[in-house]
C-alpha cells in the first residue's frame, strides 16, 4: 500500500454565497509530484489556503500523515511539515537573502529566553547550525553568491528561487508550490523544473498549482484537474492529456492556458 | 422613571455621536483611510459655531450651517493637499502624519481662540418641557431633531442619488468602480467633505452642551473610532446603532456609577465587542484567520 | 569605535558637567532612552505602532510611588513592582488589542492610555486624583560608617540610570541577534510568510509587548522617584507621541536609533520653549516633517549624505 501523506475528503469552501471549492476529495502519496491544474478561479489556491490553515470556514476532513488538521493555525500546520509558497512573490523584503533563509529556519530552532539573553553555549551552537543549514540551502538553490543582497533588490527570477529556499528552511515533508513558474522565462522555468526534481530526490513530497502545461506534463507523476471548484479528472499526464472533460474545461475558458 | 430619563438623554447625545460615527465609517469604508483628524473637524465645528453665533451674533441656525460649511471647506483643502499625496505611503506614515496634523490644527486653534474653555449659550429657553415626569430641554430636542434629520439626509443621499450610488460602488469594489468610469478622486473628495461636515455638525450640536476648548477633538476622535469599530467598519447602520448605544450607555454609566468615568464607557464596550464579536455589530465576518 | 567613545563620554559626563540643569537633562534623556528602547522592540522590530506607551510608563510610576508612599517600600523593589504590574498590563493589552492590527491596534493603545488617565483622575482614594502623589523619595544606600550613596542627588541617580540603559541596550542587542529577534522581525516583514514557515506570530507579539511594557514600567518608576511628584499627566498622549518620534526619528529597528532619538526628542521640546505658545504647533510640524520625509530616521539620511559626499 502506498504511503499516503495527505488525505482530503469532502473539502468545501464558501466565500459568502460563492462556493469556491465544492466537495473535493484527493490524496497525495509520499515522494510523488502532483500538479493541481484548472482554469483561473477553479479553486486551486483556495485548496492550498484551506490545507495550510489560512481559511476559517471550511468543511470536510484533511489528514496529514494520519493526523487531522482541522482548526490548526498556519504555523502549527507548518510545524507538522506542510509548507506552502505564495502566488504573489512573498519574501522578507528588507532582509538579506541569507537572513530570509535563516529566519525561516526558526521552526527548527529551540531557544529559550534565557538562552537568548545570556548567549549560552546551546544558543551559539544553534546559531552555527542555522547558518550552516542556510548555506546548504543557498547552494541548493544557487544563490550562494548573492547571500548579502537585500531580497527585494533581487531580480524577479531569483526572488522566486529564494522563496523556494525559504520554504525549504522550514523542513517541509510536503511542499505546496503555488505557481512556481509564474513570470519566469523558459530558461528560468527549466531551472525551476530541475529544482523541483532535486527536491523530490531529497524525499520531499511536492504538490504544485500551475498553469504552464509544458512544465506540468514534464514533471508530474499525477495531475488533478479542477473546474469551478470541483475535481473533474485525476490521473497520469497521458490520461489527462486525452481526457475530454479536461479539454472541454480549458477550451471553454481561455485557449492560451493550454500550452501542452 | 429616572432610568428612562437617562436613556432619553443618552439617545439625544447618541444622535450626535451617530453623526460623527457615520462620517468616519464612510471615510474608512470608501477611502480606506484612518482619519485621525476627524476629531479636529468636530472641534472646529464647535469653535466656528462659537465664533459665528456667540462672538458675531449671527442667527443660531445660520451659524450652524456656516460652521458646517466652513469645516467642509477646510476638509476639502485637507483632503486635496494632504491626504491625496499621502495615498501611496504606508499606513504607519499616513497615521502618524495625520496625528501630526491633528496636533497642528489643535494648537493653531489654541493660538486663535486661546486655550480658555468657552461655552456657547443656548439660544433656546432654559426651562424644560415636561411630559409624564420626564424632562426635555429645548436645546436637546433640537439636537436630536437635527441629528436625525442629517442621518436621514445622508441615508437618502447614499441610496437615491447618483453620487451616493457611486460612493457605494467604490465602497464595494474600488477597481470595478473606476473601470466603470467613476471618478475616484471626486468620490474621495466628496466623501471626505461629507464626513467632515457631519463631524462638524456633531461638534456644533454638542458644543452648547459641553464646553468648547481646543482639545475636545481628542476625546471625540476616540469615541468616533470606538463607534466605528463597535458598529463594524464601513457600516452605516452600524455607526448609527453604535452611536446611540454609546450615548445611552454613557448616560446610564454617568447616572448610576459615576460621571468621572463616563468617557471610559465606550472603551469598555469596545473591549466587550473585541472579545465576542471583533468584526463589529454589523461587520462582515471575514474568512481570513 | 564610536560606541566606545560615547560610552566613555557618558561615563565621565557628570564629572565634567556640574551644572544641575544639564545633569537634569541627562537623567531625563536616560529615562527616555529606556522608553525608546522598549518601544523600539515593539515598533521597530515587530512593526506594531503603539501610541499608548505612556500607559505602561504611567502605571510603573504610580505602582512604584504607591508602594513607597503606602508601605515604605524602597525604590529598588518599587522598580520590580513596576516591572511586574506593567508587564501584566502589557499581557492583558496584548491579549485584547492584538485581535486588531494596524490602525485599530493604534486606536486601542491610545484608548488604554486615556482610560488609565481617567482612572488616575477619578480614583481619588488611591491616586489623589489631579492633585497627584508627592514626596516620593529616592533611596539611600548605607556603606558603613558615615559613608552612603544618596540617590536624591543627581550624580548617583545618573549613574544608576546609565547602568540600566546599558543593560537594556545589551538586552535589546541580545534579543535582536537571536531566534526571538528573527521571529520579531519576520512579523514586521511578512506575517503570512512567517506563519507559513512555522513562526507563531501571535505568541511572539505577546512576548514583545510584555517585555516592552515591563521596561517602560521601570522607566516610570525611575521617573517618579526622581521628580518625586507624579500626577495623571504621566499618561499624557504627548508622552506616547514623543516616544514614537524618538523611535522613528532616531531610526526604528536599529540598535542605536532609540538612543539618538531619545537625545533628540528630549531636547527638542526643551528648545521649543523659546517659542512660547506656538511651541506645540512647531513640534507638530517637526513630527509631520520627519514622518513624511525621514521615516527611516535621521541617522539614515545623514549617512546617506556622507556616502554621497564620499562618492564625489
Amino acid at each position: 500500500m502506498r504511503d499516503e501523506v495527505l488525505n482530503v475528503q469532502n473539502l468545501t469552501v464558501r466565500f459568502g454565497g460563492l462556493i469556491a471549492v465544492n466537495d473535493v476529495d484527493f490524496s497525495i502519496f509520499r515522494n510523488e509530484i502532483v500538479s493541481l491544474i484548472g482554469p483561473n478561479g477553479a479553486g486551486k489556491t483556495t485548496i492550498f489556503n484551506a490545507v495550510t490553515g489560512f481559511l476559517k470556514r471550511i468543511s470536510g476532513t484533511i489528514q496529514f500523515e494520519g493526523q487531522g488538521l482541522s482548526n490548526l493555525k498556519p504555523h502549527e500546520i507548518a510545524e507538522q511539515g506542510i509548507v506552502r509558497t505564495f502566488q504573489i512573490t512573498s519574501l522578507f523584503p528588507n532582509l538579506t537573502v541569507l537572513d530570509n533563509i535563516r529566519t525561516a529556519h526558526h521552526g527548527q530552532e529551540e531557544e529559550t529566553f534565557f538562552d537568548a539573553i545570556f548567549n549560552t553555549k546551546k544558543k551559539q551552537k544553534m546559531e552555527a547550525e542555522t547558518l550552516t543549514k542556510a548555506h546548504e540551502i543557498l547552494k541548493f538553490i544557487g544563490l550562494e553568491n548573492k547571500k548579502e543582497v537585500i531580497s527585494s533588490n533581487l531580480p524577479y527570477g531569483e526572488q522566486r528561487l529564494l522563496e523556494i529556499g525559504v520554504a525549504l528552511a522550514a523542513k517541509p515533508k510536503l511542499l505546496l508550490l503555488d505557481e512556481p513558474s509564474a513570470g519566469l522565462n523558459d530558461t528560468e522555468t527549466q531551472m525551476m523544473k530541475g529544482l523541483i526534481k532535486r527536491m523530490r530526490e531529497l524525499g520531499i513530497t511536492i504538490c504544485l498549482v500551475e498553469h504552464d502545461m509544458k512544465l506540468v506534463m514534464g514533471i508530474s507523476d499525477r495531475i488533478l484537474v479542477l473546474n469551478f471548484g470541483k475535481k473533474i479528472a485525476s490521473g497520469t499526464p497521458d490520461e489527462i492529456r486525452n481526457n475530454p472533460e479536461v479539454i472541454r474545461a480549458y477550451l471553454g475558458e481561455r485557449r492560451r492556458d493550454v500550452r501542452g | 422613571m429616572i432610568f428612562i430619563q437617562y436613556v432619553i438623554n443618552g439617545l439625544i447625545i447618541g444622535g450626535a455621536y451617530a453623526l460623527i460615527g457615520i462620517g468616519l465609517t464612510m471615510i474608512f469604508g470608501i477611502m480606506k483611510v484612518v482619519n485621525f483628524a476627524h476629531g479636529e473637524m468636530y472641534m472646529l465645528g464647535a469653535y466656528f459655531l462659537f465664533t459665528f453665533f456667540t462672538k458675531i451674533g449671527v442667527n443660531f441656525y445660520l451659524s450652524m450651517l456656516l460652521s458646517i460649511a466652513s469645516v467642509m471647506v477646510i476638509g476639502f483643502v485637507y483632503e486635496k493637499s494632504i491626504l491625496k499625496p499621502l495615498r501611496r505611503r504606508t499606513i504607519d506614515t499616513v497615521m502618524l502624519s495625520m496625528i501630526g496634523f491633528s496636533l497642528f490644527i489643535q494648537n493653531i486653534a489654541m493660538l486663535i481662540w486661546t486655550p480658555v474653555p468657552e461655552s456657547i449659550q443656548s439660544p433656546f429657553p432654559l426651562t424644560a418641557y415636561t411630559l409624564g415626569g420626564l424632562y426635555f430641554l429645548p436645546q436637546r430636542i433640537m439636537v436630536i431633531c437635527v441629528a436625525l434629520l442629517l442621518v436621514l439626509l445622508t441615508h437618502l443621499l447614499l441610496k437615491k442619488t447618483k453620487i451616493g450610488k457611486a460612493m457605494r460602488a467604490t465602497f464595494q469594489d474600488l477597481e470595478a468602480a473606476s473601470l466603470m468610469g467613476i471618478k475616484i478622486d471626486r468620490i474621495y473628495s466628496f466623501t471626505f467633505v461629507l464626513g467632515a461636515g457631519l463631524a462638524a455638525a456633531s461638534g456644533a450640536l454638542l458644543g452648547p452642551i459641553f464646553t468648547v476648548h481646543p482639545f475636545i477633538g481628542n476625546l471625540a476622535n476616540l469615541k468616533a473610532f470606538t463607534i466605528v469599530i463597535i458598529g463594524g467598519l464601513g457600516s452605516f447602520e452600524g455607526a448609527i446603532t453604535a452611536g446611540f448605544l454609546l450615548g445611552v450607555f454613557e448616560s446610564l454609566g454617568a447616572g448610576y456609577i459615576s460621571s468621572g468615568y463616563q468617557d471610559a464607557v465606550g472603551f469598555i464596550l469596545l473591549i466587550i465587542i473585541l472579545i465576542y464579536r471583533p468584526t463589529g455589530l454589523f461587520g462582515k465576518i471575514g474568512q481570513r484567520r | 569605535m564610536i560606541t566606545l567613545l560615547s560610552l566613555l563620554g557618558a561615563l565621565i559626563y557628570p564629572i565634567l558637567i556640574k551644572d544641575p540643569y544639564y545633569m537634569h537633562m541627562a537623567i531625563i534623556i536616560g529615562i527616555y532612552c529606556l522608553l525608546a528602547i522598549s518601544l523600539n522592540l515593539l515598533l521597530g522590530y515587530t512593526g506594531q505602532l503603539s501610541l499608548g506607551h505612556a500607559a505602561f510608563f504611567g502605571v510603573g510610576a504610580y505602582v512604584s510611588s504607591l508602594l513607597f508612599l503606602n508601605w515604605k517600600i524602597p525604590m529598588w523593589f518599587g522598580m520590580v513592582g513596576a516591572l511586574i504590574v506593567s508587564g501584566v498590563l502589557g499581557y492583558i493589552v496584548a491579549k485584547l488589542a492584538l485581535k486588531l492590527r494596524g490602525a485599530y491596534f493604534v486606536i486601542m493603545t491610545i484608548g488604554i492610555a486615556e482610560v488609565l488617565k481617567l482612572v488616575g483622575l477619578n480614583w481619588v482614594d488611591l491616586t489623589k486624583g489631579p492633585m497627584g502623589l508627592t514626596d516620593i523619595e529616592s533611596p539611600v544606600i548605607y556603606l558603613g560608617g558615615l559613608d552612603r550613596i544618596d540617590f536624591s542627588h543627581k550624580m548617583p541617580y545618573y549613574y544608576l540610570i546609565l547602568i540600566l540603559v546599558i543593560f537594556c541596550f545589551y538586552l535589546q542587542y541580545r534579543l535582536v541577534h537571536s531566534s526571538f529577534g528573527r521571529a520579531f522581525i519576520s512579523i514586521r516583514e511578512n506575517e503570512d510568510l512567517a506563519e507559513s514557515v512555522g513562526i507563531n506570530c501571535y505568541k511572539y507579539l505577546v512576548i514583545v509587548v510584555v517585555i516592552s511594557a515591563s521596561i517602560a514600567g521601570v522607566a516610570g518608576s525611575l521617573y517618579a522617584h526622581y521628580v518625586s511628584f507624579i500626577d495623571p499627566g504621566v499618561f499624557a498622549f504627548f508622552i506616547s507621541v514623543n516616544v514614537v518620534m524618538m523611535v522613528i526619528g532616531g531610526g526604528q529597528g536599529t540598535l542605536v536609533g532609540p538612543i539618538i532619538g531619545a537625545i533628540l526628542f528630549s531636547l527638542i521640546p526643551e528648545w521649543l520653549r523659546l517659542f512660547g505658545d506656538a511651541r506645540m504647533a512647531i513640534y507638530a510640524v517637526i513630527v509631520i516633517f520627519i514622518v513624511i520625509f525621514m521615516p527611516r530616521g535621521i541617522l539614515f539620511y545623514i549617512s546617506q549624505l556622507f556616502s554621497l559626499r564620499k562618492k564625489q
